[in-house]
Protein backbone atom coordinates (compact mmCIF):
# COMPACT_ATOMS: atom_id res chain seq x y z
CA UNK A 1 0.00 0.00 0.00
CA UNK A 2 2.79 2.33 0.92
CA UNK A 3 4.50 1.52 -2.36
CA UNK A 4 1.44 2.44 -4.40
CA UNK A 5 1.20 5.76 -2.63
CA UNK A 6 4.86 6.53 -3.29
CA UNK A 7 4.58 5.64 -6.96
CA UNK A 8 1.40 7.70 -7.22
CA UNK A 9 3.08 10.96 -6.13
CA UNK A 10 5.97 10.46 -8.55
CA UNK A 11 3.74 9.41 -11.43
CA UNK A 12 1.59 12.51 -10.97
CA UNK A 13 4.66 14.75 -10.79
CA UNK A 14 5.85 13.19 -14.06
CA UNK A 15 2.34 13.54 -15.53
CA UNK A 16 2.25 9.87 -16.44
CA UNK A 17 -1.46 9.46 -16.97
CA UNK A 18 -1.48 5.71 -17.48
CA UNK A 19 0.58 4.98 -14.40
CA UNK A 20 -1.46 7.33 -12.19
CA UNK A 21 -4.75 5.79 -13.25
CA UNK A 22 -3.51 2.22 -12.93
CA UNK A 23 -2.11 2.93 -9.45
CA UNK A 24 -5.40 4.47 -8.37
CA UNK A 25 -7.28 1.49 -9.71
CA UNK A 26 -4.99 -0.96 -7.93
CA UNK A 27 -5.18 1.07 -4.73
CA UNK A 28 -8.98 1.00 -4.79
CA UNK A 29 -8.93 -2.78 -5.38
CA UNK A 30 -6.63 -3.20 -2.40
CA UNK A 31 -9.01 -1.22 -0.27
CA UNK A 32 -6.97 1.96 0.12
CA UNK A 33 -9.40 4.71 1.16
CA UNK A 34 -10.14 7.08 -1.79
CA UNK A 35 -9.22 10.06 0.38
CA UNK A 36 -5.71 8.65 0.87
CA UNK A 37 -5.26 8.13 -2.86
CA UNK A 38 -6.57 11.61 -3.61
CA UNK A 39 -4.15 13.07 -1.10
CA UNK A 40 -1.20 11.39 -2.86
CA UNK A 41 -2.36 12.68 -6.22
CA UNK A 42 -2.74 16.12 -4.69
CA UNK A 43 0.85 15.96 -3.38
CA UNK A 44 1.94 15.16 -6.92
CA UNK A 45 -0.07 18.13 -8.17
CA UNK A 46 1.75 20.41 -5.75
CA UNK A 47 5.03 19.25 -7.30
CA UNK A 48 3.65 19.97 -10.76
CA UNK A 49 2.77 23.47 -9.56
CA UNK A 50 6.30 23.97 -8.24
CA UNK A 51 7.84 22.82 -11.52
CA UNK A 52 5.48 25.13 -13.42
CA UNK A 53 6.60 28.04 -11.26
CA UNK A 54 10.24 27.16 -12.01
CA UNK A 55 9.52 27.11 -15.73
CA UNK A 56 10.10 23.36 -16.08
CA UNK A 57 6.46 22.82 -17.01
CA UNK A 58 4.30 24.93 -19.30
CA UNK A 59 0.59 25.64 -19.35
CA UNK A 60 -0.11 22.60 -21.54
CA UNK A 61 1.49 20.42 -18.85
CA UNK A 62 -0.61 22.09 -16.22
CA UNK A 63 -3.73 21.31 -18.23
CA UNK A 64 -2.53 17.71 -18.58
CA UNK A 65 -2.25 17.60 -14.77
CA UNK A 66 -5.78 18.95 -14.40
CA UNK A 67 -7.01 16.33 -16.87
CA UNK A 68 -5.34 13.49 -14.96
CA UNK A 69 -6.75 14.85 -11.73
CA UNK A 70 -10.24 14.98 -13.24
CA UNK A 71 -9.95 11.35 -14.31
CA UNK A 72 -8.74 10.31 -10.88
CA UNK A 73 -11.79 11.99 -9.34
CA UNK A 74 -14.01 10.10 -11.78
CA UNK A 75 -12.30 6.80 -10.95
CA UNK A 76 -12.62 7.40 -7.22
CA UNK A 77 -16.25 8.46 -7.03
CA UNK A 78 -17.49 6.62 -10.14
CA UNK A 79 -18.49 9.85 -11.79
CA UNK A 80 -20.95 10.89 -9.16
CA UNK A 81 -19.15 14.14 -8.53
CA UNK A 82 -17.74 15.44 -5.28
CA UNK A 83 -20.48 16.25 -2.78
CA UNK A 84 -20.24 19.84 -1.62
CA UNK A 85 -19.15 19.70 1.98
CA UNK A 86 -20.71 22.94 3.09
CA UNK A 87 -24.32 24.06 3.15
CA UNK A 88 -23.60 27.47 1.63
CA UNK A 89 -24.79 28.86 -1.70
CA UNK A 90 -22.50 28.25 -4.67
CA UNK A 91 -19.59 30.45 -5.66
CA UNK A 92 -20.53 32.12 -8.94
CA UNK A 93 -17.86 31.83 -11.62
CA UNK A 94 -17.58 33.21 -15.13
CA UNK A 95 -15.35 34.73 -17.80
CA UNK A 96 -16.63 38.28 -18.29
CA UNK A 97 -18.24 39.73 -21.41
CA UNK A 98 -16.07 40.02 -24.54
CA UNK A 99 -13.57 37.45 -23.32
CA UNK A 100 -13.48 33.71 -23.91
CA UNK A 101 -10.42 32.58 -21.96
CA UNK A 102 -11.40 30.01 -19.40
CA UNK A 103 -8.47 27.72 -18.65
CA UNK A 104 -7.61 29.40 -15.35
CA UNK A 105 -11.30 29.53 -14.50
CA UNK A 106 -11.73 25.80 -15.11
CA UNK A 107 -8.66 24.84 -13.10
CA UNK A 108 -9.71 27.07 -10.21
CA UNK A 109 -13.25 25.66 -10.23
CA UNK A 110 -11.80 22.15 -10.11
CA UNK A 111 -9.72 23.05 -7.06
CA UNK A 112 -12.73 24.70 -5.36
CA UNK A 113 -14.83 21.61 -6.05
CA UNK A 114 -12.15 19.36 -4.66
CA UNK A 115 -12.07 21.50 -1.53
CA UNK A 116 -15.78 21.04 -0.98
CA UNK A 117 -17.24 24.25 -2.40
CA UNK A 118 -20.31 24.29 -4.58
CA UNK A 119 -19.53 26.25 -7.75
CA UNK A 120 -21.89 27.60 -10.39
CA UNK A 121 -20.19 28.04 -13.76
CA UNK A 122 -21.78 30.70 -15.98
CA UNK A 123 -19.36 29.96 -18.84
CA UNK A 124 -17.54 32.49 -21.01
CA UNK A 125 -18.45 35.90 -22.47
CA UNK A 126 -20.94 36.39 -19.63
CA UNK A 127 -22.82 39.73 -19.61
CA UNK A 128 -22.91 41.69 -16.34
CA UNK A 129 -26.66 41.20 -15.84
CA UNK A 130 -26.28 37.41 -15.99
CA UNK A 131 -23.88 37.58 -13.03
CA UNK A 132 -26.34 39.81 -11.17
CA UNK A 133 -29.25 37.43 -11.79
CA UNK A 134 -27.16 34.44 -10.69
CA UNK A 135 -26.17 36.16 -7.44
CA UNK A 136 -29.76 37.20 -6.83
CA UNK A 137 -31.33 33.81 -7.42
CA UNK A 138 -28.67 31.80 -5.56
CA UNK A 139 -27.90 34.22 -2.73
CA UNK A 140 -24.20 33.68 -3.39
CA UNK A 141 -21.75 35.54 -1.19
CA UNK A 142 -18.78 35.15 -3.59
CA UNK A 143 -18.46 36.01 -7.28
CA UNK A 144 -15.32 35.23 -9.28
CA UNK A 145 -14.83 37.22 -12.50
CA UNK A 146 -12.05 36.16 -14.84
CA UNK A 147 -10.53 37.57 -18.00
CA UNK A 148 -7.24 37.73 -19.85
CA UNK A 149 -7.63 40.57 -22.31
CA UNK A 150 -7.61 44.29 -21.74
CA UNK A 151 -11.26 44.94 -22.38
CA UNK A 152 -12.17 42.29 -19.83
CA UNK A 153 -11.29 44.99 -17.28
CA UNK A 154 -14.12 47.18 -18.53
CA UNK A 155 -16.52 44.25 -18.33
CA UNK A 156 -15.38 43.44 -14.79
CA UNK A 157 -15.93 47.07 -13.80
CA UNK A 158 -19.38 47.08 -15.36
CA UNK A 159 -20.30 43.87 -13.53
CA UNK A 160 -19.20 45.30 -10.18
CA UNK A 161 -21.19 48.47 -10.88
CA UNK A 162 -24.31 46.52 -11.80
CA UNK A 163 -24.07 44.41 -8.63
CA UNK A 164 -23.87 47.70 -6.76
CA UNK A 165 -26.89 49.17 -8.55
CA UNK A 166 -28.86 46.01 -7.75
CA UNK A 167 -28.08 46.54 -4.06
CA UNK A 168 -26.14 43.26 -3.89
CA UNK A 169 -22.67 44.70 -3.43
CA UNK A 170 -22.44 44.74 0.40
CA UNK A 171 -23.46 41.08 0.63
CA UNK A 172 -21.12 39.97 -2.16
CA UNK A 173 -17.37 39.51 -2.18
CA UNK A 174 -15.93 39.93 -5.65
CA UNK A 175 -12.68 38.23 -6.67
CA UNK A 176 -11.08 38.91 -10.04
CA UNK A 177 -8.61 36.58 -11.73
CA UNK A 178 -6.64 36.25 -14.96
CA UNK A 179 -4.19 38.94 -16.05
CA UNK A 180 -4.93 41.16 -13.07
CA UNK A 181 -3.07 43.09 -10.40
CA UNK A 182 -3.75 45.67 -7.71
CA UNK A 183 -4.22 48.44 -10.28
CA UNK A 184 -6.82 46.38 -12.12
CA UNK A 185 -8.56 45.56 -8.84
CA UNK A 186 -8.80 49.26 -8.01
CA UNK A 187 -10.01 50.10 -11.50
CA UNK A 188 -12.74 47.46 -11.42
CA UNK A 189 -13.81 48.05 -7.82
CA UNK A 190 -13.47 44.35 -6.93
CA UNK A 191 -12.52 43.21 -3.41
CA UNK A 192 -9.66 40.84 -4.18
CA UNK A 193 -7.46 39.81 -7.07
CA UNK A 194 -5.54 36.61 -7.62
CA UNK A 195 -3.40 35.03 -10.29
CA UNK A 196 -2.96 31.84 -8.31
CA UNK A 197 -5.65 29.17 -8.75
CA UNK A 198 -4.81 27.48 -5.44
CA UNK A 199 -4.92 30.68 -3.40
CA UNK A 200 -8.47 31.45 -4.55
CA UNK A 201 -9.63 28.38 -2.67
CA UNK A 202 -7.90 29.53 0.54
CA UNK A 203 -9.37 32.99 0.07
CA UNK A 204 -12.88 31.59 -0.41
CA UNK A 205 -12.56 29.49 2.72
CA UNK A 206 -11.60 32.61 4.66
CA UNK A 207 -14.46 34.65 3.16
CA UNK A 208 -17.03 31.96 3.97
CA UNK A 209 -15.63 31.63 7.47
CA UNK A 210 -15.89 35.36 8.08
CA UNK A 211 -19.34 35.69 6.57
CA UNK A 212 -20.56 32.66 8.46
CA UNK A 213 -19.18 33.97 11.74
CA UNK A 214 -20.70 37.39 11.06
CA UNK A 215 -24.06 35.75 10.52
CA UNK A 216 -23.75 33.82 13.75
CA UNK A 217 -22.96 37.01 15.61
CA UNK A 218 -25.91 38.79 14.01
CA UNK A 219 -28.40 36.04 14.80
CA UNK A 220 -27.22 35.33 18.33
CA UNK B 1 13.28 66.23 -33.00
CA UNK B 2 15.40 63.20 -32.10
CA UNK B 3 13.17 60.16 -32.45
CA UNK B 4 13.67 56.49 -31.65
CA UNK B 5 11.39 53.51 -32.32
CA UNK B 6 11.18 50.91 -29.57
CA UNK B 7 9.47 47.79 -30.88
CA UNK B 8 8.58 44.19 -30.20
CA UNK B 9 10.68 41.82 -32.29
CA UNK B 10 7.58 39.86 -33.28
CA UNK B 11 6.44 42.89 -35.33
CA UNK B 12 9.77 43.28 -37.11
CA UNK B 13 8.64 42.30 -40.63
CA UNK B 14 5.62 44.60 -40.61
CA UNK B 15 7.53 47.49 -39.01
CA UNK B 16 10.23 47.28 -41.67
CA UNK B 17 7.56 47.46 -44.35
CA UNK B 18 5.90 50.47 -42.68
CA UNK B 19 9.30 52.20 -42.40
CA UNK B 20 9.98 51.54 -46.05
CA UNK B 21 6.54 52.85 -47.05
CA UNK B 22 6.76 56.01 -44.97
CA UNK B 23 10.43 56.62 -45.63
CA UNK B 24 11.08 57.53 -42.01
CA UNK B 25 14.62 56.83 -40.93
CA UNK B 26 14.49 56.69 -37.17
CA UNK B 27 16.70 54.15 -35.42
CA UNK B 28 14.87 51.05 -34.22
CA UNK B 29 15.51 49.14 -30.99
CA UNK B 30 13.92 45.74 -30.63
CA UNK B 31 12.82 44.07 -27.42
CA UNK B 32 13.02 40.30 -27.66
CA UNK B 33 9.81 38.34 -28.33
CA UNK B 34 8.06 35.96 -25.99
CA UNK B 35 7.92 38.32 -23.04
CA UNK B 36 4.21 39.04 -23.34
CA UNK B 37 3.70 35.65 -21.76
CA UNK B 38 5.02 37.24 -18.58
CA UNK B 39 3.68 40.81 -18.68
CA UNK B 40 5.69 41.87 -15.59
CA UNK B 41 8.89 40.89 -17.37
CA UNK B 42 7.89 42.64 -20.59
CA UNK B 43 7.06 45.76 -18.56
CA UNK B 44 10.48 45.63 -16.93
CA UNK B 45 12.29 45.22 -20.25
CA UNK B 46 10.41 48.08 -21.95
CA UNK B 47 11.03 50.39 -19.00
CA UNK B 48 14.73 49.40 -18.98
CA UNK B 49 15.09 50.28 -22.64
CA UNK B 50 13.22 53.56 -22.18
CA UNK B 51 15.45 54.48 -19.23
CA UNK B 52 18.57 53.65 -21.18
CA UNK B 53 17.73 56.08 -23.98
CA UNK B 54 19.40 59.41 -23.53
CA UNK B 55 19.32 62.56 -25.62
CA UNK B 56 16.03 61.56 -27.26
CA UNK B 57 12.90 63.75 -27.58
CA UNK B 58 10.40 61.23 -28.85
CA UNK B 59 9.94 57.47 -28.42
CA UNK B 60 7.49 55.61 -30.65
CA UNK B 61 6.45 52.42 -28.88
CA UNK B 62 5.47 49.61 -31.25
CA UNK B 63 3.78 47.25 -28.81
CA UNK B 64 0.33 46.14 -27.81
CA UNK B 65 -0.89 46.72 -24.29
CA UNK B 66 -0.24 43.00 -23.68
CA UNK B 67 -1.72 42.20 -20.31
CA UNK B 68 -0.79 45.42 -18.50
CA UNK B 69 2.82 45.34 -19.63
CA UNK B 70 2.63 49.00 -20.66
CA UNK B 71 0.84 50.08 -17.50
CA UNK B 72 2.98 52.60 -15.61
CA UNK B 73 5.56 53.00 -18.40
CA UNK B 74 7.12 56.47 -18.50
CA UNK B 75 10.08 58.43 -19.72
CA UNK B 76 11.61 61.28 -17.76
CA UNK B 77 12.91 63.09 -20.81
CA UNK B 78 11.06 62.02 -23.89
CA UNK B 79 7.53 62.22 -25.14
CA UNK B 80 6.10 58.77 -25.96
CA UNK B 81 3.46 57.70 -28.44
CA UNK B 82 1.62 54.36 -28.24
CA UNK B 83 -1.22 53.04 -30.38
CA UNK B 84 -4.44 52.63 -28.42
CA UNK B 85 -4.69 48.86 -28.89
CA UNK B 86 -5.04 46.06 -26.39
CA UNK B 87 -2.52 43.83 -28.10
CA UNK B 88 -0.57 44.01 -31.33
CA UNK B 89 -3.21 42.45 -33.62
CA UNK B 90 -4.81 45.80 -34.60
CA UNK B 91 -1.33 47.02 -35.59
CA UNK B 92 -1.29 44.23 -38.17
CA UNK B 93 -4.91 44.52 -39.28
CA UNK B 94 -4.79 48.28 -39.70
CA UNK B 95 -7.24 49.32 -37.00
CA UNK B 96 -8.89 48.37 -33.75
CA UNK B 97 -12.25 48.47 -35.53
CA UNK B 98 -11.15 45.81 -38.01
CA UNK B 99 -10.13 43.60 -35.14
CA UNK B 100 -13.45 44.22 -33.41
CA UNK B 101 -15.43 43.16 -36.48
CA UNK B 102 -13.42 40.00 -37.12
CA UNK B 103 -13.60 38.87 -33.51
CA UNK B 104 -17.33 39.50 -33.42
CA UNK B 105 -17.82 36.91 -36.15
CA UNK B 106 -16.30 34.11 -34.07
CA UNK B 107 -13.51 33.31 -31.60
CA UNK B 108 -10.46 33.97 -33.78
CA UNK B 109 -6.85 33.03 -33.17
CA UNK B 110 -4.60 35.37 -35.14
CA UNK B 111 -1.27 34.26 -36.59
CA UNK B 112 1.57 35.98 -38.44
CA UNK B 113 5.02 34.81 -39.50
CA UNK B 114 6.59 36.84 -36.70
CA UNK B 115 4.39 34.97 -34.27
CA UNK B 116 5.54 31.59 -35.62
CA UNK B 117 9.21 32.59 -35.91
CA UNK B 118 9.78 34.36 -32.64
CA UNK B 119 7.12 33.38 -30.17
CA UNK B 120 6.76 30.19 -28.23
CA UNK B 121 3.59 29.66 -30.19
CA UNK B 122 0.81 27.13 -29.98
CA UNK B 123 1.97 25.06 -32.96
CA UNK B 124 5.43 24.68 -31.43
CA UNK B 125 3.81 23.82 -28.12
CA UNK B 126 1.66 21.19 -29.82
CA UNK B 127 4.77 19.55 -31.28
CA UNK B 128 6.44 19.51 -27.87
CA UNK B 129 3.35 17.89 -26.37
CA UNK B 130 3.19 15.26 -29.13
CA UNK B 131 6.75 14.27 -28.24
CA UNK B 132 6.04 14.17 -24.54
CA UNK B 133 2.52 12.77 -24.37
CA UNK B 134 1.80 11.29 -27.79
CA UNK B 135 -0.50 12.62 -30.48
CA UNK B 136 -3.85 11.77 -28.87
CA UNK B 137 -3.15 13.41 -25.51
CA UNK B 138 -1.41 16.38 -27.14
CA UNK B 139 -4.47 17.04 -29.28
CA UNK B 140 -6.72 16.72 -26.23
CA UNK B 141 -4.70 19.29 -24.28
CA UNK B 142 -4.47 21.70 -27.22
CA UNK B 143 -8.22 21.51 -27.77
CA UNK B 144 -8.72 22.53 -24.14
CA UNK B 145 -6.27 25.41 -24.59
CA UNK B 146 -8.00 26.59 -27.72
CA UNK B 147 -11.32 26.22 -25.91
CA UNK B 148 -13.66 28.67 -27.52
CA UNK B 149 -11.62 29.56 -30.59
CA UNK B 150 -13.20 28.48 -33.84
CA UNK B 151 -10.75 29.59 -36.49
CA UNK B 152 -7.17 30.52 -37.24
CA UNK B 153 -6.71 33.70 -39.18
CA UNK B 154 -3.38 34.10 -40.91
CA UNK B 155 -2.80 37.81 -41.41
CA UNK B 156 -1.24 38.59 -44.78
CA UNK B 157 0.46 41.89 -44.13
CA UNK B 158 2.33 41.90 -47.42
CA UNK B 159 5.64 41.89 -45.56
CA UNK B 160 6.53 38.37 -46.72
CA UNK B 161 5.05 35.65 -48.94
CA UNK B 162 2.29 34.24 -46.79
CA UNK B 163 2.40 30.87 -48.59
CA UNK B 164 5.56 30.01 -46.66
CA UNK B 165 3.55 29.47 -43.50
CA UNK B 166 0.01 28.82 -44.79
CA UNK B 167 0.47 25.06 -45.01
CA UNK B 168 1.50 24.48 -41.39
CA UNK B 169 -1.34 26.69 -40.13
CA UNK B 170 -3.80 24.74 -42.29
CA UNK B 171 -2.46 21.41 -41.00
CA UNK B 172 -2.74 22.46 -37.39
CA UNK B 173 -6.20 23.96 -37.84
CA UNK B 174 -7.43 20.71 -39.36
CA UNK B 175 -5.98 18.67 -36.51
CA UNK B 176 -7.79 20.93 -34.05
CA UNK B 177 -11.05 20.80 -35.98
CA UNK B 178 -10.93 24.56 -36.55
CA UNK B 179 -11.34 26.53 -39.75
CA UNK B 180 -8.50 28.58 -41.23
CA UNK B 181 -8.40 31.65 -43.42
CA UNK B 182 -5.89 34.02 -44.91
CA UNK B 183 -6.89 37.62 -44.33
CA UNK B 184 -5.46 40.80 -45.80
CA UNK B 185 -3.79 42.84 -43.10
CA UNK B 186 -2.66 46.45 -43.29
CA UNK B 187 0.23 48.54 -42.05
CA UNK B 188 -1.98 51.68 -41.97
CA UNK B 189 -1.95 52.01 -38.19
CA UNK B 190 1.80 51.30 -37.98
CA UNK B 191 2.50 53.92 -40.63
CA UNK B 192 0.32 56.43 -38.79
CA UNK B 193 2.23 55.69 -35.60
CA UNK B 194 5.45 56.55 -37.44
CA UNK B 195 4.36 59.76 -39.11
CA UNK B 196 1.18 60.87 -37.33
CA UNK B 197 -1.22 62.51 -36.89
CA UNK B 198 -1.56 61.11 -33.36
CA UNK B 199 -5.28 61.45 -32.88
CA UNK B 200 -7.70 59.32 -30.84
CA UNK B 201 -6.08 56.14 -32.09
CA UNK B 202 -3.01 56.94 -30.01
CA UNK B 203 -1.96 57.71 -26.49
CA UNK B 204 0.56 60.55 -26.20
CA UNK B 205 2.50 60.71 -22.95
CA UNK B 206 4.42 63.86 -22.10
CA UNK B 207 7.83 63.51 -20.37
CA UNK B 208 7.32 62.31 -16.80
CA UNK B 209 3.75 61.21 -17.44
CA UNK B 210 2.98 57.53 -16.97
CA UNK B 211 0.52 55.31 -18.79
CA UNK B 212 -2.55 54.84 -16.58
CA UNK B 213 -5.35 52.34 -16.52
CA UNK B 214 -7.75 55.02 -17.79
CA UNK B 215 -5.64 55.54 -20.91
CA UNK B 216 -6.42 52.09 -22.13
CA UNK B 217 -9.74 51.19 -20.52
CA UNK B 218 -13.26 52.54 -20.50
CA UNK B 219 -12.59 54.60 -23.59
CA UNK B 220 -14.78 52.35 -25.68
CA UNK B 221 -12.31 52.95 -28.47
CA UNK B 222 -9.70 50.56 -29.63
CA UNK B 223 -9.99 48.08 -26.84
CA UNK B 224 -12.44 45.45 -27.87
CA UNK B 225 -12.79 42.10 -29.43
CA UNK B 226 -11.94 38.66 -28.35
CA UNK B 227 -8.20 38.45 -28.20
CA UNK B 228 -5.74 35.68 -28.20
CA UNK B 229 -3.79 36.21 -25.09
CA UNK B 230 -3.40 32.51 -24.72
CA UNK B 231 -0.37 34.36 -23.82
CA UNK B 232 0.14 33.69 -20.21
CA UNK B 233 0.06 30.20 -21.47
CA UNK B 234 3.45 29.51 -22.84
CA UNK B 235 5.84 31.15 -20.36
Amino acid sequence: MLKIQKILVGAMAKLDEELVLSMVEQGLKMGVPPAVLLEEVRSGLVRVGEMYAQGAYFLADFIMAAEIFREVLLAVDHGEGVEPLNPFPPIIFGTVENDIHDIGKNITMGILNYNGFAVLDLGVNVPANVFVNAVKSNGSPVVCLTGLITNAYDSMKRTVELLDEAGLRPATTIIIGGLVNEKVRKFTGADYWSTDCGKVSELCREIFRMRYLERQVLTS
Amino acid sequence: MRTVILACQTLQDELKLAIQRTGCEYPVLYVESGLHNTPELLHKRIQEEVDRLDNVDLILLVFGYCGNSLLGIRSQQAKMVIARVDDCIPLLLGSAEERRQISKEMGTYFITKGWLDYENNIIREYRRCVERYGEGRAARVMKIMLGHYQRFLLIDTGAYPVETIAEQVKDFAEKMGMSHEIYNGSTRLLEKLLIGPWDDEFIVLEPGEELAMQDICASGEGVTGVSQLLASSFR
